[in-house]
């Protein structure tokens, strides 16, 4: 294991938000980031996603300033909201590919198919809408979609909290198994503690914008 | 709904097909037979024998006006005769709805002026949704000034009573142009004016596909405001713009005949069935000629089904 | 206050906003009374373009606007060259004849309106309730045209009404009390006309918010708690759907002046539509402006009115 972490967090500021967070995370790690409503978690996780410009601080992942977006990928709570419903499985799990305009069609499915069968999902319903499933077969989906453009990286925000408690755990389950096998680092932010225990490496709370503990899992 | 969609079909293709459907050109005059009523269509002549449908040619009485068949000499319903489906021989005449005070035939200028009073709603709408579609997708994508200009702006417009505002601008744009000018222009007109409501409503739907997460997913993704839009966005305003559209239609409609009515939209000969209403409306003409009303029996039956189905499309969209 | 004061300057924003759209576009209209004037062989174009420099033509803009602004805030809407006479004595007696069409016209719109959603509200999926719908469906298909040359008709044959005019000849001669009779003979037909125009939507709009109320979960624990069905339909229902309704009832004030123009043209109400229409046709700017600042101001009166009204009746708008 590399002793350089994959990411660094040095002084992130942003009003109403964080302020003179840093943190470490070493490659292959599960962080939980975990801490009352308003402690600046989800905050911190858009602006390690690229979703948000902090106003002061830097981050370093694998030691650069800038990277390419797909390093990174976050997934979100709801998973009804965060794919089209219009849109079949398929189209959902190869969208990145397509923007990012990599292969073409037959190849964009084929990867789409191969995603579907690595969360536990079967490829021959790559066409149907998103609508026909379940909240926790759609949270696969997510899952799959975010794994397409191969990150580093995943930040699940509060990404099981709205699934039933048995799916829950099979979601737990597969995160750990794909962590394995493509060695990803999670950034997990939850409520659950138990879920917390779980599956994390090392938990960093969070209060008031600032991070006030720190402690392996 | 299906009725209603069924007839608007069916109207729309006697409309395309006027000038084979009608007995006669919209602007021919039969100047021995003014205000003539509808001719009757008959199977059984004045002996009881049996013919092929036929009508009997018709003499003013010079006092009273009124019209008496004379029973002598049948002719004949004929069809596909000189290009068109229905006519008769002279001097009879296939006055099927009457005739109005030139002699013209009051079906054929139905048929002819349901283009104009028909087509004009139909386009206005489209100008209107598209124009709403397009400034409402931009003011709800991009937000900022456009926004605020678009917002705005309708304020402005939707302040203004329309119909006199139609006639306003109607007015001052110039008088006397050509038919198809003025057709034109009162589409731009029409249309120009009601894109307001649609351009809000379509806003409302952009700006909440654009804050919904699988936008923001795509948007991590690294896609393009054009892919967003063309992919994610536009797709969700399709049910508002063929609502808006089917609203907007007998709106329009009913404004070109209002206009036409009072005289500022296409002229003579031209028929379109709010010109053709105001020549009912000296009053002699209302009660000794009602079939001179018929284009407004035929504009309370397009506004009905129109009104018919985009309830239909209302309920849909809703229980969806 | 706050929220009063905004509204307020809201409101006085989109005026200005409008008068100056307008008086623009009047200016960019090619021609005007004057080229009308040209076309005239008795007059020399030397006199024509003195008679124009006379009446301030050719100041600048800014200039020619802030005059008739501040002029018109006096009531001094200018001289109107078509009905040689200055445009304020001309339009305030037809104002005055529009707004009695009108306000007596939404009045009793409204007072057949609200009972009838109330009953209908009550009565839903009943057969009487759905044969209402039909009728005020197909009500609402007519347009205002056609109620108005249908008014005619029954005006010609029944002979029982007068045709056009809002006194009758002699009126200055006759008593208070024959005064008033023969000014509501007059009206009674154009009333009806506006009203039955009016009253499909508004009983609709009644219907569905007494529904909505009927539906919220403090009238289903009334019901519950077994209450009366006409008290609490009287008593508690209805007073929650006043809230929408009042804003409806702002709005219908803000179409006072636009709502009547077609009616009063075809059915001869010296208001302020047959004014306008000749004015439009006689390119007369001066009237047409007038006409139109006036139903403009009305019509955000009555949108300033229904918000007004919507927030005093309404904590939450306060709370915000």
């Amino acid at each position: 294991m590399s002793a350089e972490p994959l990411l660094q967090v040095r002084g992130l500021t942003k009003t109403y938000g964080i302020r003179d967070v840093s943190l470490d995370v070493a490659a292959g790690a599960t962080l939980a980031l975990i801490g009352p409503s308003g402690a600046g978690k989800s905050t911190l996780a858009r602006c390690l996603a690229g979703f948000d410009r902090a106003d002061s601080g830097e981050i370093l992942l694998e030691g650069r300033t800038q990277w390419p977006r797909q390093e990174v990928q976050m997934i979100l709570q709801q998973p009804a909201a965060s794919l089209n419903p219009r849109f079949t499985a398929g189209e959902i799990i190869a969208e990145p590919l397509l923007i990012q305009r990599q292969g073409n069609a037959s190849s964009r499915s084929a990867r789409a198919r191969e995603l579907m069968a690595s969360v536990g999902l079967d490829p021959k319903a790559a066409g149907a809408p998103a609508r026909a499933f379940s909240g926790g077969e759609r949270q696969r989906l997510a899952i799959a979609r975010a794994l397409t453009l191969e990150p580093k990286l995943l930040i699940l925000d509060e990404s099981l909290a709205s699934l039933d408690l048995s799916v829950q755990a099979q979601i737990a389950n597969l995160l750990l198994d794909l962590q394995e096998q493509r060695g990803l680092t999670y950034i997990l932010i939850s409520h659950d503690l138990s879920l917390v225990g779980r599956i994390a490496s090392e938990v960093v709370v969070m209060d008031r914008g600032t991070i006030v503990e720190r402690r392996p899992a | 709904m299906k009725l209603g969609l069924a007839f608007l079909i069916a109207i729309h293709a006697a409309v395309f097909l006027a000038p084979w459907l009608s007995p006669y050109d919209y602007a021919e005059q039969h100047r021995d037979f003014p205000f003539a009523p509808p001719i009757r269509i008959h199977i059984f002549d004045a002996k009881g024998s049996a013919h092929r449908p036929f009508v009997y040619a018709v003499t003013e009485d010079a006092g009273s006006g009124m019209y008496r068949e004379q029973p002598r000499v049948i002719y004949p319903v004929r069809v596909f005769a000189g290009g068109r489906l229905f006519g008769v021989d002279s001097p009879a005449a296939l006055f099927l709805l009457g005739s109005d005070g030139f002699g013209r035939d009051v079906l054929s200028r139905l048929l002819y002026g349901a283009r104009i009073s028909l087509l004009t709603g139909l386009i206005a709408a489209l100008l209107s949704a598209g124009v709403g579609l397009m400034l409402g997708t931009l003011a709800g994508y991009f937000r900022g000034w456009p926004d605020q200009v678009l917002m705005r702006g309708g304020e402005l417009m939707m302040a203004l009573p329309w119909l006199y505002l139609l006639l306003a601008v109607r007015a001052l744009l110039p008088q006397h142009v050509s038919t198809l000018h003025t057709f034109i222009l009162m589409i731009a007109i029409i249309g120009g004016i009601g894109w307001v409501r649609p351009a809000r409503l379509i806003r409302a739907v952009v700006l909440s596909a654009r804050e919904s997460d699988f936008v923001l997913a795509a948007r991590g993704f690294g896609a393009s405001h054009w892919y967003l839009l063309r992919r994610h966005i536009l797709p969700f305003t399709t049910g508002v713009v063929v609502t808006q559209a089917t609203i907007l239609i007998p709106q329009y409609i009913l404004a070109e005949v209002s206009l036409s009515f009072l005289g500022l939209g296409v002229g003579e000969p031209v028929p379109s069935w709010g010109n053709m209403l105001s020549e009912g409306m000296q009053y002699h003409a209302l009660v000794s000629h009602p079939w001179l009303l018929v284009p407004g029996f035929a504009t309370v039956a397009v506004l009905l089904a129109y009104l018919k189905v985009a309830d239909a499309l209302a309920d849909r969209t809703v229980t969806h | 206050m706050k929220y009063v004061g905004r509204r307020l300057l809201h409101s006085v924003l989109i005026l200005v906003g409008v008068s100056l759209l307008s008086f623009l576009f009047a200016d960019l209209a090619p021609g005007d009374f004057y080229s009308a004037l040209r076309a005239d062989p008795r007059m020399s174009p030397q006199a024509v373009e003195a008679m124009r420099q006379r009446a301030g033509a050719n100041k600048s803009f800014p200039a020619r606007y802030g005059e008739w602004a501040a002029s018109s805030l006096h009531g001094d809407f200018g001289y109107s060259l078509a009905f040689n006479a200055p445009v304020g004595p001309l339009l305030w007696p037809r104002l005055g004849a529009t707004l009695l069409l009108t306000s007596t016209a939404t009045l009793l719109a409204w007072l057949v309106a609200l009972p009838l959603g109330v009953w209908q509200a009550s009565r839903r999926n009943r057969w009487s309730s759905r044969a209402v719908q039909l009728v005020l469906t197909f009500l609402l298909a007519i347009p205002d045209l056609l109620l108005a040359l249908g008014a005619l008709v029954l005006a010609v044959e029944s002979g029982l009404f007068p045709l056009g005019g809002i006194v009758s000849r002699g009126f200055s001669e006759m008593s208070t009390a024959a005064q008033v009779r023969d000014v509501v003979r007059h009206m009674a037909l154009p009333v009806s006309v506006l009203a039955l125009g009016m009253l499909p939507v508004l009983a609709r709009h009644v219907r569905v918010a007494m529904a909505e109320a009927m539906d919220a979960p403090f009238a289903l624990s009334a019901r519950a708690n077994g209450i009366p069905p006409w008290r609490l339909l009287l008593r508690h229902v209805l007073p929650a759907a006043m809230h929408p309704l009042i804003a409806l009832f702002g709005f219908s004030l803000g179409t006072l002046l636009s709502a009547s123009l077609l009616v009063e043209v075809i059915m001869g109400w010296p208001g302020l539509g047959p004014l306008f229409l000749e004015a439009v046709t006689a390119r007369d700017f001066g009237v047409v402006l007038a006409v139109v600042m006036l139903s403009t101001t009305l019509l955000v009166l009555g949108n300033l009115t229904a918000d007004l009204l919507l927030y005093r009746t309404d904590p939450r708008i306060r709370a915000k």
